[in-house]
């Protein structure tokens, strides 16, 4: 009497079964939850109530404990609610889901010794269960959300853009800088910053002079932003160039403290652009400077010649019998004679002179620094053109044949003392036509008032004087 | 140091073919709740002296071991237990119930669902003792534990002193598994079970 009003009191099912199965304890809970009143279930065998427990784990474990008084557990995990359990209390004809059980066989041992039947045990977990199951979609919303973070870093790490922050102290340290900076200069975030390295020293020191000055000028502006290009040094010691984007950051007092902001490597920017200014100022042909690019540059030769107050001088080149060249052995031949050419001039000049083809046949030379002396700046210049016409009549050898031109040379000093306003090309220009009226292999040395009473026969300046 | 307990070849091979039928029937049990195939066999069984744990190797090192434990009273007495190295648990749960489970949710889901396995080889291999040495065992529920083989071995009776490893290869969907079953038996009740054994024999030699 006294174990009936115990399992009672529980809350759980107890069924207990007799050594052939049928029920012989039904408690008030598994009444509850069957809603099988225990006077219809007292004596009838448990398979025939449930006869879905037919095949399954549940009635192996119950032969089991019957024949064999081996003890089971039934998971939940494995096992979904083996028997037609519904929620206490439940409104009538509701749609209901079974109750989510974990379920104990355990034999009955006999007063008399060994064992009689068994008891069936069931436990509702299904609040452990609903708890494990919004477990299972937090830490699956987690695992997106993680996916989702390292998809993004993934990417970013991958990509072009490093991202630092700078404090605006002296010396310009790096207080953090993305861990793709390893991928762009080859040295690790953690370098850089557990010695809190100056940027400073990562920039070509070509560039630290005008990237300071345009930092200066941004803060004394009050600019929030700003961007500008340079070049770092990579771990392994080469340059690339970078376009930084930058912001800075202000404390409580407005004062500016840090600059936040990412780089990119535009190397290729920049190669591409240098490709094109050197398309954009250079004859294809000859690699010498071509006539619009050698315009500007005669402007600034003769700013700096009257700023230095010291000569220089313009020789106008053009070749003599080149029409004839061509017409013999071809463009091809004319374009050798003409490299030629321009390979010859480069190696009589010095650093600082200037070579141009200005079309055709013709040619440009500036030098500078000639002195302050101007009819010495002119012998001195008539000189050159000397050399430069021994340079450019030697004959050109090409596939066993001699391809031989003359030139004319015009040369011309300047700045004039008289006429600042003068042309000095024009001036050249004149004094080779003057020349090549002549003859071939002619210098003429420009003077004002045009004539052509001063020139110089092949070979030999006869006069210099004006 | 205690010398190896023995097994003649002939008891080795009639204990290999009692666990294989028991492994064999668990497999089917197994299958049917987990709904799909499971392949269980007995590549080895091997005898230790619990004092001499280390010739297990790398089992024996192993401080977090899933541990599922039954007693078994009967002809012999001991304790049995099914034993799966770290990792292993893991993948058996998830290959049972979801390969796609997170760690989490595995620790949470492990001591039912190999309490259950546990439960299910145990009974099985202790039924074909039973039925194959003609005794009867009395079986208690199974116990969940996380520990060393050491731990395993002090928390049973003292005078356990030998150890039947039987090594079970699961393979399950796509995972395979090594657990081992162990029973850890007195000395006097290891002569019992070479008793038990050679009356099998003897059964089989008189039947063929």
């Amino acid at each position: 009497m006294g174990s009936v009003d115990l399992c009672e009191l529980l809350d759980l099912g107890v069924v207990a079964l007799d050594g052939a199965g049928r029920v012989t304890v039904w408690n008030r809970w598994m009444e509850q939850r069957s809603l099988i009143p225990r006077a219809e279930a007292v004596g009838r065998p448990f398979f025939e109530i449930f006869p879905e427990v037919v095949g399954t784990r549940l009635q192996i474990a119950v032969d089991g404990a019957l024949k064999s008084a081996f003890p089971a557990v039934i998971s939940n995990v494995l096992n979904r609610s083996p028997l037609p359990l519904y929620p206490k209390d439940a409104p009538p004809h509701a749609a209901l889901d079974r109750i989510q059980q974990a379920i104990s066989v355990v034999p009955i041992p006999n007063p008399s010794g060994g064992f009689g039947g068994c008891m069936v045990e069931i436990n509702d977990v299904s609040s452990a269960v609903r708890r494990e199951e919004h477990l299972r979609q937090v830490v699956k919303d987690r695992l997106e959300a993680q996916e989702a973070l390292d998809q993004e870093r993934r990417i970013f790490m991958s990509g072009p853009t490093v991202v630092f922050r700078r404090r605006a102290t002296a010396g310009i340290p790096i207080e953090y800088v993305s861990g793709n900076v390893q991928v762009q200069l080859g040295h690790t975030a953690e370098s850089l910053t557990s010695r809190h390295a100056s940027f400073l020293e990562l920039v070509h020191p070509d560039d630290v002079e005008r990237i300071t000055q345009a930092l200066r000028t941004a803060l004394r502006e009050g600019r929030e932003d700003f961007e500008l290009e340079y070049r770092m040094q990579t771990a392994r010691g080469a340059y690339k160039w970078f376009l930084e984007v930058a912001a800075v950051v202000r404390d409580a007092n407005k004062q500016v403290t840090h600059v936040n902001g990412y780089v990119q490597d535009i190397t290729a920017r920049k190669q591409a652009e240098a490709e094109i200014t050197r398309l954009a100022y250079h004859d294809p042909l000859t690699g010498l400077l071509n006539r619009n690019h050698v315009s500007q540059v005669l402007g600034q030769e003769v700013a700096r010649a009257q700023r230095r107050g010291e000569y220089a001088a313009a020789l106008f080149i053009d070749l003599d019998r080149f029409k004839s060249v061509n017409d013999t052995h071809g463009h091809q031949a004319g374009d050798v004679v003409l490299v030629a050419s321009a390979d010859r001039i480069r190696l009589e000049l010095r650093r600082e002179d200037v070579a141009a083809r200005l079309g055709g046949d013709e040619f440009l030379v500036l030098l500078s620094g000639l002195g302050t002396d101007e009819p010495e700046a002119g012998r001195r210049a008539v000189m050159v053109a000397e050399r430069l016409r021994t340079a450019i009549c030697t004959p050109v050898s090409m596939g066993g044949i001699k391809l031989s031109v003359g030139c004319s040379i015009g040369v011309t000093v300047f700045p004039k003392s008289g006429s600042p306003d003068a042309d000095p090309l024009w001036e050249a220009d004149t004094a080779m036509y003057i020349a090549k009226r002549r003859g071939t292999n002619e210098i003429e040395l420009y003077h004002e008032g045009g004539s052509s009473d001063v020139h110089a026969p092949e070979g030999e300046l006869r006069a210099a004087n004006r | 140091m205690l010398a190896r307990p023995r097994l003649n070849e002939a008891q080795l091979d009639a204990l290999r073919e009692l666990f294989n039928i028991g492994i064999g029937r668990a497999a089917g049990s197994l299958s049917m709740v987990v709904r799909q195939p499971v392949d269980l066999s007995v590549p080895e069984v091997a005898l230790h002296h619990t004092t001499s744990l280390d010739v297990m190797g790398a089992l024996a090192m192993e401080q977090r071991l899933k541990i599922v434990s039954q007693e078994v009273k009967g002809p012999f007495r001991g304790r049995s237990a099914l034993i799966f190295p770290e990792n292993g648990g893991g993948a058996v749960v998830r290959a049972m119930v979801d390969s796609d489970l997170p760690p989490e949710v595995v620790d949470e889901l492990q001591e039912e669902a190999l309490s259950e396995l546990g439960n299910i080889m145990i009974n099985a291999c202790v039924g074909a003792m039973s039925e194959v040495l003609h005794a009867r065992f009395d079986v208690g529920l199974p116990v969940f534990n996380l520990g060393s083989m050491q731990a395993l071995v002090d928390a049973g009776p003292q005078d356990q002193s030998v150890l039947l490893m039987i090594r079970i290869d699961m393979r399950l969907s796509k995972s395979n598994v090594d657990g081992f079953l162990a029973f850890m038996l007195s000395v006097d009740s290891f002569g019992e079970l070479r008793d038990a054994l050679d009356g099998m024999l003897q059964g089989i030699m008189q039947s063929a």
